[in-house]
């Protein structure tokens, strides 16, 4: 992890419409229609605010920080290039630039090391379908909330998830790994993901 | 609702967290288009799944430099003529890397288009309603402004159209469509634009002119889902004028693409 603690305020932008007191107070869905305008201070802001978390997630699934940085960059440009794609009414901007995160990181997972990836199955099968990963969620997650909620989920719904999600297994790949059917596997990253909405949402976090 | 719904929903978890093949994900994709209870319920999962993913790690050093590097490259700013260019589309400046040529033509075309109808919200705001009662659309829905027989506005705007002092303007199409129309201005401001050959829109929607002046963008008028001759009134500053399609009744401040722009030589 880096050395000095905070992500820096980018740079004075020339292109600016709100005061840095404005730009803190926004919301993230006015920032986007700022972007939308080009305004850079704006993007700078978004930047601030959720690069850090983008970055955290690429790097822990593509496990090399160069690779990662580049994931950040391309997010946040995509987001310049592109701001209409993000639909607030559809959730959250921080799960919206984590979602190009993951899809993107996922890509080059799969693109790159693909035939390496099945030739170390078996290795992959220790290291990733049990303690180790979920571990690493126990270290990594801020939320005792979320914690909670992961651990309340049965095992096989808690495994199929991590697996998927930060080991950028498919499906299928989870039920090879776990040696169970593939609709098993299905549903249960369904039912999981609904059951940790569920319960986070009746402790107060994520309902909306 | 379709057959395969039931089938899809199972697969709406894995999709989220992208742990789909891709056969997989393009019939999920193009279920969600139809369904919206499918596309919330996979927000509601990417928003869990970004709580997973938090880590509250600081952003990496150097990284907003190189994209602040890359905006620089971009097109800055509105240009007049390279939006009306045939080549406006085919910029070559630099973009985010890995993507495909196909879809990143089609940002740099949209995000040329972008300014003209997203600067200049206030100017707009102001003009709109001083000018909308100036036009005159042939299908009565459009305008409260003065009532003027078809024939005569017709009439009137093809005489302007042949008349030499009369500045014309062709509004084409920036992705090559096969669309145009032609617009008319006399020296003293009196525009007329022929939209004969627009396609009518679904009643619930609309063409809007507007007119464009370096950042500020002005709305000239709501013409209605089937215009044919409409009149409007050209400040003498204007650089070109564009055209959109709206929903009814049209807009102060258009956040749409320009389906055709003309520049006012």
């Amino acid at each position: 992890m880096s050395d000095s603690s905070h992500p820096r305020r980018p740079t004075a932008p020339k292109n600016s419409s709100m005061t840095v007191e404005q730009l803190e107070q926004a919301s993230d869905a006015t920032l986007v229609v700022s972007i939308g305008r080009y305004h850079e201070d704006a993007l700078a802001e978004v930047y601030r605010r959720h690069a850090g978390a983008v970055f955290a997630l690429s790097r822990r699934l593509l496990a090399d920080r160069t690779l990662a940085e580049e994931i950040v960059q391309e997010v946040f440009l995509r987001l310049w290039n592109d701001p209409d794609r993000f639909d607030p009414q559809r959730g959250s901007l921080r799960s919206y630039l984590l979602a190009q995160c993951h899809g993107r990181s996922v890509d080059l997972i799969r693109s790159e090391s693909s035939r390496r990836r099945r030739e170390e199955k078996e290795l992959t099968l220790a290291a990733e379908a049990g303690y180790d990963l979920e571990h690493e969620v126990w270290d990594l997650a801020v939320s005792d909330r979320v914690k909670g909620a992961l651990r309340e989920l049965p095992e096989g719904e808690r495994e199929a998830i991590l697996l998927a999600y930060f080991g950028g297994h498919t499906y299928r790949e989870v039920a090879d790994l776990l040696d169970t059917p593939e609709g098993t596997v299905k549903s249960r990253i369904r039912s999981g993901l609904k059951r940790m909405r569920g319960d986070l949402v009746a402790v107060g976090i994520g309902g909306e | 609702m379709d057959d395969n719904h039931d089938e899809i929903a199972e697969l709406l978890g894995a999709y989220a967290l992208d742990a789909v093949d891709d056969h997989e994900r393009v019939a999920v994709e193009e279920h969600l288009t139809r369904c919206p209870r499918c596309a919330a319920e996979v927000a509601d999962h990417r928003e869990v799944a970004a709580m997973l993913a938090f880590s509250g790690a600081p952003a990496p050093e150097g990284v907003w430099s190189k994209i602040v590097d890359s905006l620089e490259e971009q097109p800055p700013e509105l240009d007049l003529p390279a939006l009306v260019g045939p080549t406006a589309t085919a910029s070559s400046t630099a973009a985010p890397p890995s993507d495909g040529g196909d879809e990143l033509a089609v940002r740099r075309a949209r995000r040329l288009r972008g300014p003209v109808l997203r600067g200049a919200a206030a100017a707009a705001l102001v003009v709109v309603g001083l000018v909308a009662g100036v036009l005159i659309g042939n299908d009565g829905s459009s305008s409260p402004g003065e009532e003027v027989a078809l024939d005569s506005i017709d009439a009137v705007a093809r005489r302007v159209l042949n008349d030499p002092q009369a500045t014309k303007v062709t509004l084409s199409s920036l992705d090559g469509e096969d669309l145009s129309a032609t617009a008319a201005v006399e020296p003293d401001g009196s525009g007329y634009l022929l939209g004969t050959s627009l396609p009518a829109l679904d009643a619930r929607e609309t063409y809007q002119l507007w007119g464009i002046r370096g950042e500020t963008v002005v709305s000239l008028g709501v013409l209605g889902p089937s215009p044919d001759v409409v009149a409007f009134h050209l400040d003498p500053s204007t650089e070109a004028l564009a055209l959109t399609i709206e929903d009814a009744p049209g807009v102060p401040v258009s956040s749409n693409p320009a389906l055709l722009v003309g520049t006012v030589s």
